[in-house]
């Protein structure tokens, strides 16, 4: 009796699509009509490392850990621009202030340049643009209404767009220091940190959609974290600090001590509303995938080899050279023991960009 | 497989029931085994399982190898490793044959099956190329060149 592989029902073939990461995933709708129309072309269960630049090619090089194969991805946008990522979309912003949005080449969207800041007659000097972040309210291949706030500088300038404007709207963010750790879009508002551990709403739906109001100071102990595991005991530097939506869809507050040993990471549970934060000890199922840009977070998944209750977080120390060999550009750290496993793959990299965490699109 | 006899229960009799391929064979199952496919589960539960089950649209190979797979899947005191590797063996089959595992799990609802017989589908995609993946599975019902690039444009960033 003959089996015809292509009239195996719609929901059979999804269940075998469903272990291929997204390079597969694309092999496996070109292969034919009812196996293309099985697989949903927005569909992605694998979240993708993007790494640094190299000026040569007009491709980067995307890590895929569900298949642990570097890919090649065609991204001429993005050469010779830092790129930053936002629900599954990137950023890309060149020295002639142009910026891009786009998910893949052929769905690109142009956003006004840098310096279009409506109120705003010159862009406030800073030195260094790998403060820079793009947030993303929704993503644009679900919802056509979205908005992107940009935040220059550690929040120097902080803009908001929404498609079909001509220029960034700017957003008043009063925080003393003017610096911010992380933005998120959580709960219908962008929310923000900044360095002192305040945090700032903003309502763009209220009634003064352009000013953040500051709603929230976490403890100041959160901010300066004093650890037993610390070479000399007292008060630990953090390295960084971090805003992410949990699977669950509280708003986690992740800080991270240290840089090699030892680091550490706190994760902790913000309500806005009861103003109340608490440690949280394990993720349970989700683990969390932290760049320098953005944070999501990800139900584990054998399938795909993510694990349960680890943070994946990409290195901020590219340039210096590893004994292990190759770069450190991931890393994962499992909250239960404490203990940070390294992942080194021999690839590019240059002190103008960074690797990326790319969110699994939907 | 030596059985305890430090119960002082008297042993329970086994309950069977008996399933009937689409070619007239019969297999008889024991109930606790039947009991993974929520198909039969439903049957039992419905008091319908007292007589043979017909079960047209599954053969009596394929229905052979459905019942051993639930009996070694109700054995107890498997370890892990050892299902694991007598999982992989069982899947290590022909095409047509991991075809009909599929559809005959998902007639029967055996979770188990399905996802095995499925994932092992998706292993072999892994790492080929279209024409690769239409060849092992002999399908012919390609896209025209026209569509192919349409595809492949829409994808680009699924990595060349």
């Amino acid at each position: 009796m003959a089996r015809n592989w292509a009239d195996l029902p719609e929901e059979l073939l999804r269940l075998c699509s469903r272990c291929l990461c997204p390079k597969d995933l694309w092999a496996f709708r070109a292969v034919c009509r009812s196996w293309q129309s099985a697989a949903p072309e927005e569909r992605s269960y694998v979240p993708w490392l993007m790494f640094a630049e190299n000026t040569e090619s007009p491709c980067r090089d995307v890590f895929c850990p569900s298949c642990r194969r570097v890919h090649l991805a065609p991204v001429p946008a993005a050469r010779a621009r830092r790129c930053f990522s936002s629900r599954g979309w990137l950023f890309t912003l060149g020295l002639d202030m142009e910026i891009h949005m786009l998910k893949n080449p052929i769905y690109i969207v142009k956003l006004p340049d840098l310096d279009m800041f409506s109120h705003v007659k010159r862009l406030p000097y800073y030195f260094d643009d790998f403060d820079t972040k793009f947030v993303l309210s929704a993503s644009p291949s679900t919802s056509s209404d979205y908005m992107v706030m940009i935040i220059y500088g550690k929040g120097k300038l902080v803009g908001l767009w929404r498609p079909g404007g001509e220029a960034w709207t700017a957003v008043n963010f009063p925080s003393p220091r003017r610096d911010i750790w992380d933005v998120i879009f959580y709960d219908g508002c962008f929310v923000a940190i900044d360095y002192k551990g305040s945090i700032l709403r903003c309502d763009v739906d209220g009634p003064a959609p352009f000013e953040a109001r500051v709603i929230f100071e976490v403890p100041g102990w959160l901010m300066h974290w004093e650890h037993p595991d610390l070479v000399k005991p007292g008060t630990g530097h953090l390295r960084g600090v971090h805003l992410v939506q949990s699977t669950r869809g509280s708003l986690l507050f992740v800080s991270r001590l240290g840089r090699r040993k030892p680091l550490r990471f706190r994760v902790f549970e913000i309500d806005l509303n009861a103003r109340t934060c608490r440690e949280v000890k394990s993720l349970g199922n989700a683990s969390l995938f932290l760049g320098p840009d953005s944070g999501f977070s990800l139900e584990s998944d054998e399938k795909h080899r993510i694990e349960p209750n680890c943070i994946y977080f990409t290195d901020d120390s590219w340039g210096h050279p590893i004994e292990e060999g190759g770069n450190m550009q991931m890393r994962i750290y499992h909250i239960e023991d404490r203990t940070t496993k390294q992942f080194p793959m021999a690839t590019f990299y240059d002190d103008y960009s960074y690797p990326l965490w790319i969110e699994p699109s939907f | 497989m030596s059985s305890s006899s430090s119960s002082s229960l008297p042993p329970c009799p086994k309950k069977m029931i008996t399933l009937k391929s689409s070619d007239g064979e019969t297999f008889q199952i024991e109930e606790t085994a039947a009991l993974q496919s929520k198909t039969l589960e439903n049957m039992i539960d419905e008091n319908c399982a007292s007589t043979p089950i017909p079960l047209r649209s599954i053969n009596g190979k394929i229905l052979a190898k459905v019942v051993e797979f639930c009996n070694k899947h109700a054995e107890v005191g498997v370890d892990a490793e050892s299902l694991h590797a007598w999982d992989a063996e069982f899947v290590n089959v022909e095409y047509t044959t991991l075809f009909d595992y599929i559809l005959a799990a998902n007639f029967l609802e055996i979770p188990t099956l399905l996802d095995l017989a499925s994932g092992v589908v998706g292993d072999m995609i892994k790492g080929k190329t279209p024409d690769e993946i239409r060849k092992m599975f002999n399908i012919n019902d390609a896209f025209s060149p026209e569509e192919e690039e349409e595809v492949r444009r829409a994808n680009q960033w699924a990595f060349e």
